[in-house]
Formats: C-alpha cells, sequence, structure tokens
C-alpha cells in the first residue's frame, strides 16, 4: 500500500478515535471526576503567591502552631488552624493570588476541600471573592481574607475542650471574555 | 534584496527586542495587548520583514506529507492526552470554550502564530547555505524567547523546584518544538508548523473538559513528540533531498524506536504515579521484615471501606508517604473510617489516627531492594526531618 494511502487511514483513524473520546465524554459526563480547573498548556494559570493567618477580634487559637502553606506548584493551600479555644474564637486567613498568565480571567470560586475536623468549623468569606474581585487582569494579584470560626452555635461537647481544623483551598477560574472598560489594571 | 547574513541576523535582534518588548511593556496594556495590541503588532511586523525579505515563497513537493504527519501527530497528542485523564481526573477548560471565546481566542492568537511563522519562515531562508547553521541556532534562540516568555517565570518566587519545573515543563519543550519549526522552515515551508501550532490550540480552545495531569506528565508528552516528529521529517527529507542522495546520506528511519519510546514513556508514567497502580519507595525500616529499607512496594488505590484489618496501607502524613499496616478499624455514625496503623518494626501505634482522605491506597506487593537508587538521591539534596511517625526500632 502506498504510503499516502497508509497515511490517510491513519488520520480517519485517529479522527474517528477523538470524535470517539468526544462522544464517549458526552455520555459519561455524569461520571468522570470532573472537580475544579484544569491547567491548560501551562501558559493560562491562577495561583497563590502567599497567605498568612491572624487572631481575629478576641483571641482563641495557637497562632504558633497554625499554619497557611502554598503548596510547591503554588496550585493548592493548605490551611492549618490548631486549638480553637471555645465557640466563637476565630483566625483570619489572608490570602494573595495571581494570574501568571496573560489572559484575563475571572475567579469562579474558591472552595475549601479535604475538611478534617469535627464539624463545627465555619469557614466564612470566601464566596465574597467572586464579587469583591470579579477580574484578575494578566500578571496582576489579588487579596482576599475569609475566617476560620468554631461555630458560635454549636454546643456538642469535645473532649479536648478544643478544636482543630485542616483544609486545602482550590481556585476555579476561568477565561474573561466580557467586553472589557479599558479601567486601568487591577491591582488589589 | 539579496540574501545576507548580517542583515539577517540584525533582523533576528531586531525581532528578539520585538518579543521582549511585547512581553515587558506592551503586556502591561493587559487585555487591550491580548486581544488588540499583539495581534496587530504582530501582523505589521511580519508585514515589514516580508517587505525586506522579499524573497519568493517556494514551497517543497512533500508539504502535503508533512502537514498530514504534523497533523497526526497532534491527533496522537491530543488522545493520549485526554485518555490520561481517566485515572487523575478532569477539570473545567479555563478558557472560555463558548462560540464568543472560541471566535476571540482565534482571532487574537492564530494571526500572531501565522506572522511568527512567516517571520520564522524568511529569516531562516535569507542566507546562503554556508550560514545556514549560524541562523538555524540563533532564529531557534529567538522565537523561543517568545515561547518562553520569562515574564512569567520571573514573576514566581525562584526556589529549587520552579527552576526545576521551568526547566523540564517549559525551556526543554520549547526548545524542541522550535528546533522543529525551524527545520521545516529552512527546508522550504511554514504552512506545517502553522498547522501544528493551530491544531493544538484550536483543541485547547474547544475542548470543555482537559485532563488535571501532574505537569511532569505533559512535559514528557510536549517533548518526545515533536522530537519524534522532527527525526521522521529529516527522514523524508533526506530521502526526497537530492544532495542527500547524491552524497549518499541515508537517514534511519525513527519508526524503528516508536515502540521503545512508547514503552519508556509508560515505564516514565507508572513511575510517577499516572496510573491507579504506582511504586513507592521505603526509605525506613518501620515495617522489617514485612518490608525492608531500599524495598519499592506496589500501591493501589482502594476505596478506603473496602480496607481491613492486617492490611498494609499507604497514606500521607504532611508531606511524607507512610507505608503502615492498619491495627484498628474505627467508625463513627454519619462519619468517615479512621485507620489505627502502626509499623510492624515500631514500638507504638501511630499517633495520629489516618483519616479516610489521607489514604493513598493499599500495598500489593513488594520488589526487593529495587528503590535503593531513587532513596539514595533523594537523601542527597534533602535532609532527613523528623516525619512525626516512628520509623522502626534498629535492626540486627
Amino acid at each position: 500500500m502506498k504510503n499516502s494511502k497508509k497515511r490517510k487511514y491513519v488520520l480517519i483513524l485517529l479522527i474517528v478515535l477523538l470524535l470517539g473520546l468526544a462522544v464517549g465524554y458526552a455520555a459519561f459526563s455524569d461520571t468522570l471526576k470532573i472537580t475544579g480547573t484544569a491547567t491548560a498548556d501551562g501558559s493560562f494559570n491562577m495561583e497563590f503567591v502567599t497567605a498568612s493567618c491572624d487572631i481575629t477580634d478576641g483571641v482563641g487559637f495557637d497562632l504558633d502552631a497554625s499554619e497557611v502553606v502554598v503548596s510547591a506548584d503554588k496550585k493548592t493551600m493548605t490551611v492549618s488552624i490548631v486549638d480553637l479555644a471555645y465557640p466563637g474564637a476565630g483566625a483570619e486567613v489572608s490570602v494573595v493570588i495571581k494570574n501568571n498568565s496573560l489572559i484575563p480571567a475571572k475567579i469562579k470560586s474558591v472552595t475549601p476541600t479535604g475538611i478534617e475536623g469535627n464539624g463545627v468549623i465555619l469557614i466564612d468569606g470566601l464566596e465574597q471573592i467572586t464579587t469583591s474581585h470579579p477580574r484578575i487582569n494578566p500578571l496582576q494579584t489579588c487579596e482576599f481574607t475569609f475566617t476560620v470560626q468554631w461555630d458560635p452555635n454549636a454546643t456538642d461537647e469535645i473532649p479536648t475542650g478544643k478544636e482543630s481544623c485542616t483544609f486545602e483551598l482550590d481556585i476555579e477560574y476561568e477565561q474573561d471574555t466580557e467586553s472589557f472598560t479599558g479601567t486601568p489594571s487591577h491591582t488589589k | 534584496m539579496q540574501k545576507s547574513k548580517k542583515f539577517t541576523i540584525f533582523l533576528i535582534i531586531m525581532i528578539t527586542l520585538f518579543f521582549l518588548f511585547c512581553q515587558n511593556v506592551l503586556a502591561n496594556f493587559a487585555e487591550w495587548y491580548t486581544y488588540f495590541i499583539r495581534p496587530i503588532c504582530f501582523i505589521g511586523v511580519a508585514g515589514i520583514i516580508n517587505i525586506l525579505i522579499s524573497s519568493q515563497l517556494t514551497m517543497r513537493k512533500s508539504r502535503k506529507d508533512i502537514v498530514q504527519y504534523v497533523v497526526i501527530t497532534n491527533l496522537i497528542y491530543i488522545i493520549i492526552y485526554l485518555v490520561s485523564g481517566i485515572f487523575p481526573g478532569f477539570g473545567n477548560n479555563p478558557y472560555d470554550t463558548s462560540l464568543k471565546g472560541i471566535i476571540i481566542n482565534v482571532l487574537s492568537n492564530v494571526p500572531v502564530i501565522i506572522s511568527l511563522e512567516l517571520m520564522r519562515y524568511k529569516l531562516v531562508n535569507n542566507v546562503y547555505k554556508r550560514d545556514k547553521k549560524l541562523i538555524f541556532v540563533l532564529v531557534v534562540i529567538a522565537f523561543s524567547v517568545w515561547d518562553l516568555n520569562f515574564r512569567q517565570f520571573f514573576g514566581t518566587t525562584f526556589v529549587p523546584y520552579t527552576i526545576f519545573t521551568f526547566i523540564f515543563y517549559t525551556f526543554i519543550p520549547v526548545l524542541v518544538e522550535n528546533v522543529l519549526f525551524t527545520y521545516v522552515a529552512q527546508n522550504g515551508d511554514f504552512v506545517p508548523n502553522i498547522v501544528y501550532r493551530a491544531f493544538y490550540d484550536m483543541f485547547i480552545w474547544t475542548f470543555p473538559i482537559l485532563p488535571k495531569l501532574p505537569w511532569i506528565f505533559e512535559a514528557i508528552l510536549s517533548t518526545i513528540l515533536p522530537f519524534f516528529l522532527l527525526l521522521y521529517i529529516r527522514y523524508l527529507v533526506s530521502k526526497k533531498d537530492k544532495n542527500f542522495i547524491y552524497m549518499n546520506i541515508e537517514e534511519e528511519n525513527p519508526r524503528g524506536l516508536l515502540p521503545f519510546t512508547v514503552f519508556l514513556v509508560f515505564a516514565i508514567w507508572f513511575t510517577l504515579g499516572a496510573f491507579p497502580i504506582k511504586p513507592i519507595g521505603v526509605a525506613t525500616a518501620s515495617m522489617y521484615p514485612a518490608i525492608e529499607v531500599g524495598d519499592m512496594v506496589i500501591i493501589k488505590t482502594v476505596k478506603p471501606t473496602t480496607l481491613k484489618e492486617g492490611d498494609i496501607i499507604a497514606y500521607k502524613y504532611n508531606d511524607t508517604t507512610v507505608v503502615h499496616r492498619i491495627k484498628n478499624i474505627n467508625k463513627k455514625e454519619n462519619q468517615d473510617f479512621v485507620f489505627v496503623t502502626k509499623g510492624d518494626n515500631n514500638y507504638f501505634e501511630d499517633t495520629k489516627p489516618v483519616s479516610q482522605g489521607q489514604v493513598v491506597g493499599k500495598v500489593l506487593f513488594r520488589v526487593k531492594h529495587v528503590a535503593y537508587p531513587t532513596i539514595w538521591l533523594h537523601s542527597l539534596y534533602t535532609e532527613r526531618e523528623d516525619v512525626g511517625v516512628e520509623t522502626g526500632k534498629d535492626i540486627d
């Protein structure tokens, strides 16, 4: 068989295979594990820059033992708040994220995952980032804060008398193609 | 205008400066730059280059063959890329895959791709044969500057990990691709390069979900596939080029390397944990004699609810993966399982119980001593820290 004919058959086979994948995705999209945002080709990504935690009004947790750590690939952040002393005690976490690409992006959500604790922890303020910072321009940063608090209304008894919580944060984002306004770049 | 080495080098320098100007100055105009300024600038500069180097565009007879191989390579890449997502899972495509988003991305990026490749083609063919090697190298460097986008790299924190990922995830694949594109352009064509870049970009702009692969997998694919394509195009050129035939130079058909390369890629992916069954090297004697220092254990991803007392599991604890045996399983009402684990060679049970979310998988079997090189290499650049779990009694 001539080389050009072989190539044509290979091309057709690969195209059919790709179409089959697309059809398979459509058919099985409910069962596919789709979470968060993928990193497309490495040139479009949002990443955590820095993070820190501090005491909210009042006191209430072990600041020295608590930590907020950005992963080496900057895609996730681990928050660990240790020894919240009583219902209502809380920590304020400040985070800076950066759009390290040349594409304007908007944040869809910042979601806590893998929450380890006794179920009485409230994580508050994450949903506001989408309203307070609707867009992050290329190579610009954005800072937001949220609180991690022992539910003030919690009544369950904790054997140790203190409560700790560890979770990860994932950023979901997408390209922003709404008509731009020509306003200066977003810096905070 | 006659071909000229000095003038070509001058143009390459100017184009490199133009790339740097775009990335460091014009990019500050944010979305104006991405969607308007960049494509217009590139069309303008390509037009200037086209006027300054007015040689006729000569198309190789093998263009159709090369384009077909380019499309085949892209299809293979895309299929492997998508299928790989079955194991780690998929994420939403960050690009706007609506019709409006696709049109915006096409209109703002395709002119840049066409302009880039036209400029490359003009530059590499504006010298005589004796100067082609030098210009080849200079063009590869200049156009790699554009693809590398140093501003994004310098905008991050300089730690060994960042540098490591930059080299293997960005620098090497960019270099290989630019060698491929420049070689194709130098052998008389720029259309395959446009097809190569635009084909893959179209897939990225349109597919609603993408695999959440660790960067190392993409780095391997992005390096090996263009490299293979380069070898194959070189082989094609050698078969049809009269000089090669006259000098009786026969390039070896790289197809023979394909099975070995495929095996190598899958072996590397297996080692890096791409599949549900993955290897882990054991660095301590906490599970002696069942598992010894330097052994490799094969872990299978399982549902934590299927685990039983006595199973050996791997779990994440801080930044370490611990391989210990389950001593006890607790389950509170409406809550997940909690595992109490202990190393066979440890005095005490692990201080903190293991939650379901920490479980990596169950040990299927071990392979003796195979992991010694990895553990030795790891010990060279990592100081042993207190990992927070017992690491085994001394062995006589």
